[in-house]
Order: C-alpha cells, then sequence, then structure tokens
C-alpha cells in the first residue's frame, strides 16, 4: 500500500476511469502553490498524469470521490461522443469543480467571474478531490 | 505497489508509447506536464481532458492532453483560452 512521497506521488488530486479499467489520476504538487503555501510557489515541473488498475473501490477511502470521477466520465465521455453541446458538459463539470476548490480557499483570487463575485456554483457538490491517498490492493 | 520511479520523467517507450503496467498495483506514469492539471476527465477511447488548476493561474482553461505530455486547447483556443474580462 502506497500512499504518498516527496518523489512521484506529490499530491494525488483528481481520479477518472477511462478504458481497460484504468484508474487516472493527477499529481500536481498542490500542495507546494502559491495559495496552500503561503504565497511561495515552490512546485516544479513536471505534473504527472498517472494511471493504475487494481482499485479496490469498495473498500478504497476514496470512494466518494472516485464513484465521482465515475459518474462524470459515464456521462461526459458518452456525450463527447455525440455532439458539441456534451462536450461543452465536461467543462463545465471539471472547471465547476476546480472553481469549488478555489472559492472555499481564496474567492478574491479567483480567475472566473462567476467565483469571484461568490456566484452559484453550477455542481455545489463538486469538492475538491483531495486524494492525497492512492489506495491499491 | 511498485511504482514507476522517473528521473527526470523520462518515460520508458514501448510499443504502446509507455511501459506496460499491467498489474496491479503498479503505477503508470501517462504525461508528464509543464502546467499543473487541476481535475480530469478520460472519454471511453482514452482521451484525457483535464482543466489546468487555477492556484497557479494559467492562461488556458481546458486542455486535451496528447502524447505524453502536449497540451492542446480543448475544445477550441476561443473556449479554453482566458478572455481579458476573466483574467
Amino acid at each position: 500500500m502506497q500512499t504518498q512521497d516527496d518523489a512521484l506521488l506529490k499530491w494525488a488530486d483528481a481520479f477518472s476511469f477511462g478504458p481497460d479499467d484504468w484508474c487516472y489520476v493527477v499529481i500536481n504538487q498542490l500542495h507546494l502553490d502559491p495559495v496552500l503555501n503561503a504565497g511561495a510557489d515552490m512546485a516544479q515541473p513536471p505534473f504527472l498524469i498517472a494511471r493504475f488498475k487494481g482499485c479496490n473501490f469498495k473498500r478504497s477511502t476514496l470512494k466518494n470521490e472516485l464513484l465521482f470521477n465515475l459518474d462524470v466520465r459515464s456521462r461526459s465521455g458518452n456525450a463527447l461522443d455525440r455532439s458539441t453541446h456534451a462536450a461543452q458538459t465536461v467543462q463545465n463539470l471539471t472547471i465547476s469543480a476546480t472553481i469549488t476548490a478555489h472559492t472555499k480557499l481564496r474567492p478574491d483570487l479567483s480567475r472566473t467571474p462567476a467565483a469571484r463575485s461568490g456566484g452559484e456554483l453550477e455542481h455545489p457538490r463538486l469538492m475538491w478531490s483531495t486524494g492525497a491517498l492512492i489506495s491499491v490492493s | 505497489m511498485v511504482a514507476t520511479i522517473l528521473t527526470g520523467c523520462a518515460l520508458t517507450p514501448t510499443d504502446n508509447g509507455f511501459k506496460k503496467a499491467n498489474h496491479a498495483g503498479d503505477l503508470q506514469i501517462v504525461a508528464c506536464l509543464d502546467q499543473a492539471p487541476g481535475n480530469l476527465t478520460v472519454t471511453s477511447e482514452g482521451r484525457i481532458i483535464a482543466s489546468l488548476h487555477q492556484h497557479f493561474s494559467p492562461e488556458l482553461r481546458v486542455v486535451e492532453i496528447v502524447g505524453d505530455g502536449e497540451l492542446k486547447l480543448f475544445p477550441n483556443p476561443a473556449w479554453s483560452a482566458l478572455d481579458a474580462d476573466s483574467r
């Protein structure tokens, strides 16, 4: 069971299922960004997209986040194949998740008018998937 | 868990472009990015769509990650690039 380290798993932040049972994960060094690091940007590329198999979803402490991403993929992934309108759905979902997290931290720094004004979020349940744990059986 | 530890983010090429990691627990690096991604979704064809994380003040919003780390504006430049009003 590997969780987090300073070499590779520098803040696993978001998950999505892909084809063939892959689970994709973003590793983005979020703990080193200016907003969460006293104003100092200490994150250094490369930022990573990784994937793995064999996740025990039922036992995972990240169950909600994983299921959430599954839901996004199943809706947006299928829709993406059909029309441009559905592609917009993909964007709205991903952007909303980021806006949600950002608004909770520093709304004054937000780069989107909706978040700056504290406007209603389209998907208020989309919380930041702070996945510092990757649970692999 | 067996992790593919990177040295300078060097990927291990194989026939399909990346090191195979088909065993449970193997972590495979798919792409190395210059900018920090936020959230992602992967389509049924394996296309990777991601936002760039707002904490890093990116100039782009949503990108498709092509190959081992190239960022392609998604779905088009007009939508993905921040306009003046949103900066």
